[in-house]
């Protein structure tokens, strides 16, 4: 009897405790997540520009998206470059991971010089590049014309989107170090054994080592594919979405909706939900199609 | 016979470093072009050919104090990134304390919203908390990047968390029984021994204030609370005349110092934060 007493008064000096100490989290979760969230639930159902209250109209901006032109480019435009850029970036840092995952001298400072650009401020960054992409002076025109190739408007309609892509291929740094840890926590005994039945590199590359990293390139699939969709620094400062909508992605068109004249709040919230449904659908796709292909140890 | 298979596995081996160098040089292209492009003077910049700038002299740093108020934006950018830092590291330390050590039984649902958090784009939330801060006063101040930091950071309170768990528990028993009450168990016990954790996630926190974009350019609206980040989209969107790429440069080149030197000084500790996120969650 008394045990118990004792062991129930222990227990709640622990709840209180824990929720003591993480208090600062709740709270602020609640006011600066909760809050607008259900805040932008409404916002989403009403014409609201902030300066006049919201006024209700069901689903008119849900409909009203749909219509916009700029919606139909940012959808295609933010899906090209998820398909293009994450499946390229991945299998980028992982032959960098793999090159330098043997015994190679030097191996630290590749390691370094591999990820410096992913540690450059993302602003310093995109500067650069369009720097790059100039049409006069440019590094990649004058690089074109060692071949007498005339120079090219790197941010006209047609290869906006791909020059985009291009620049956000140097960032494989992080993808790589992470890729590397991985490759290290895969047990030597397997490749012994692939080596006695006599496979070759290419066997313990299939059968070995991408079944026991499975599990990080999922998660990193995942992290990637979510960063995609949200695509918006990048264009934002380089080409601002243009020209003529060639460039712009869901985020920027919710900023614009949201910030630019006529402040369209109603619209923006909205098109931010549908982007939350999207973003929620492909990860629980991501994790349904996984269960079948990733290996966990001891499952 | 033997020769031939020594010489092919030899040439495989200088494929490789010629690979791994060739690749290398691609990846540092951009940089170098920053650094060359710092020094050019102004019909350089639009020369086509110039690679190398005809001399090496500082005029295109000073002239970004002169073009816009930099020396403001980094103070700016300072006082944002130290306390903001200060902030998120100390609320993610206390919350990580609480998720490690204290037992509750639906602590693995509130853990699980917390790592959820992390999925959530950040557009959602961005016009409602837009709208709220011009209502509350605090648009075009520095106190949307401050005050929901106390809160922490998802991944720097999963780092942490993972961190104080391997340290055993005895040593808070220990002290419990001299008398110590939990928070100086944290303070003076624990935080001492979780000092490689609290270095990568304050150089987390670091470069990621240091390097924001997205915050200042919603929240800042008047050129004198500008960041670093804004002043030099500012310098590129001037209209006046051609875009001055050679002092965007030089402004890029000292927006990236603090980050590269923190980089080089702490490469293990930004490594191992990455790996630990980046594994899993």
């Amino acid at each position: 009897m008394q045990t118990a007493r004792l062991k129930s008064r222990i227990k709640a000096a622990e709840t209180k405790k824990f929720f003591i100490y993480i208090s600062p989290w709740l709270i602020c979760f609640c006011v600066f997540g909760i809050v607008p969230l259900v805040f932008s639930l409404y916002i989403s159902f009403t014409q609201y520009n902030i300066s006049r209250p919201p006024v209700w109209c069901w689903f008119d901006n849900y409909v009203r998206i749909f219509q916009d032109f700029a919606f139909k480019k940012a959808v295609i435009n933010t899906t090209l470059y998820v398909v293009i850029k994450v499946p390229l970036i991945m299998i980028l840092s992982l032959a960098a991971a793999l090159l330098l995952n043997g015994n190679i001298k030097g191996k630290s400072a590749f390691r370094l010089l591999f990820y410096f650009p992913a540690v450059m401020p993302a602003v310093a960054s995109v500067m650069v590049w369009v720097f790059i992409y100039e049409y006069e002076g440019g590094l990649l025109n004058m690089f074109l014309g060692i071949f007498n190739i005339e120079p090219v408007q790197w941010f006209d309609t047609k290869h906006a989107l791909g020059s985009i892509i291009l620049m956000s291929l140097w960032g494989i740094g992080p993808g790589m170090v992470i890729y590397l840890a991985a490759l290290q926590g895969v047990p030597r005994v397997y490749y012994e054994a692939i080596e006695i039945d006599g496979g070759n590199r290419f066997d313990s590359f299939v059968n070995i080592t991408l079944p026991m990293i499975s599990p990080v390139l999922l998660y990193q699939f995942l992290m990637n594919l979510i960063a995609g969709i949200q695509i918006f620094s990048e264009i934002y400062l380089a080409t601002g979405g243009g020209p003529n909508n060639a460039t712009i992605s869901l985020n920027l068109l919710i900023y614009q909706y949201a910030f630019s004249n006529p402040i369209r709040m109603g619209l923006a919230s909205a098109l931010a939900w549908v982007l939350l449904a999207v973003t929620l659908i492909l990860s629980l796709v991501t994790f349904k199609v996984s269960d079948k292909f990733t290996y966990y140890d001891g499952k | 016979m033997g020769n031939t298979v020594k010489i092919k596995k030899f040439s495989l081996r200088a494929l490789l470093y010629i690979v791994l160098v060739l690749w290398a040089f691609i990846l540092f292209i951009p940089f170098a072009w920053m650094l060359l492009g710092s020094f050019k003077t102004t019909e350089e910049i639009t020369e086509m050919g110039s690679i190398f700038p005809s001399q090496f002299n500082f005029d295109n740093y000073v002239d970004v104090f002169y073009r816009i108020n930099f020396m403001q934006m980094i103070m700016n950018t300072a006082i944002i990134t130290i306390c903001g830092t200060i902030v998120q590291v100390a609320g993610s330390i206390v919350v990580a304390y609480g998720f490690a050590r204290f037992q509750y039984k639906y602590k693995n649902v509130f853990f699980m919203v917390l790592l959820a958090t992390t999925m959530l784009p950040w557009v959602v939330t961005m016009v409602p908390s837009y709208v709220i801060y011009a209502k509350i006063g605090w648009v075009n101040t520095y106190l949307p990047f401050i005050i929901p930091s106390m809160g922490g950071n998802a991944l720097y309170i999963f780092m942490t968390r993972q961190f104080i768990m391997g340290i055993p528990k005895d040593l808070d028993e220990a002290a419990t029984i001299d008398g110590c009450n939990s928070f100086r168990i944290l303070l003076q016990i624990l935080v001492p021994l979780m000092l490689p954790v609290i270095a990568t996630i304050t150089i987390f926190c670091f470069v990621n204030y240091w390097s924001d974009f997205i915050g200042p350019s919603i929240y800042l609206r008047t050129q004198t609370k500008f960041t670093i980040s804004q002043g030099l989209q500012m310098m590129k969107n001037s209209m006046t005349e051609r875009t001055p790429w050679n002092a965007i440069m030089a402004g890029s080149v000292m927006f990236s110092i603090p980050m590269i030197i923190v980089f080089f000084s702490a490469q293990k500790a930004f490594v191992e934060g990455v790996v630990t996120t980046g594994l899993k969650v």
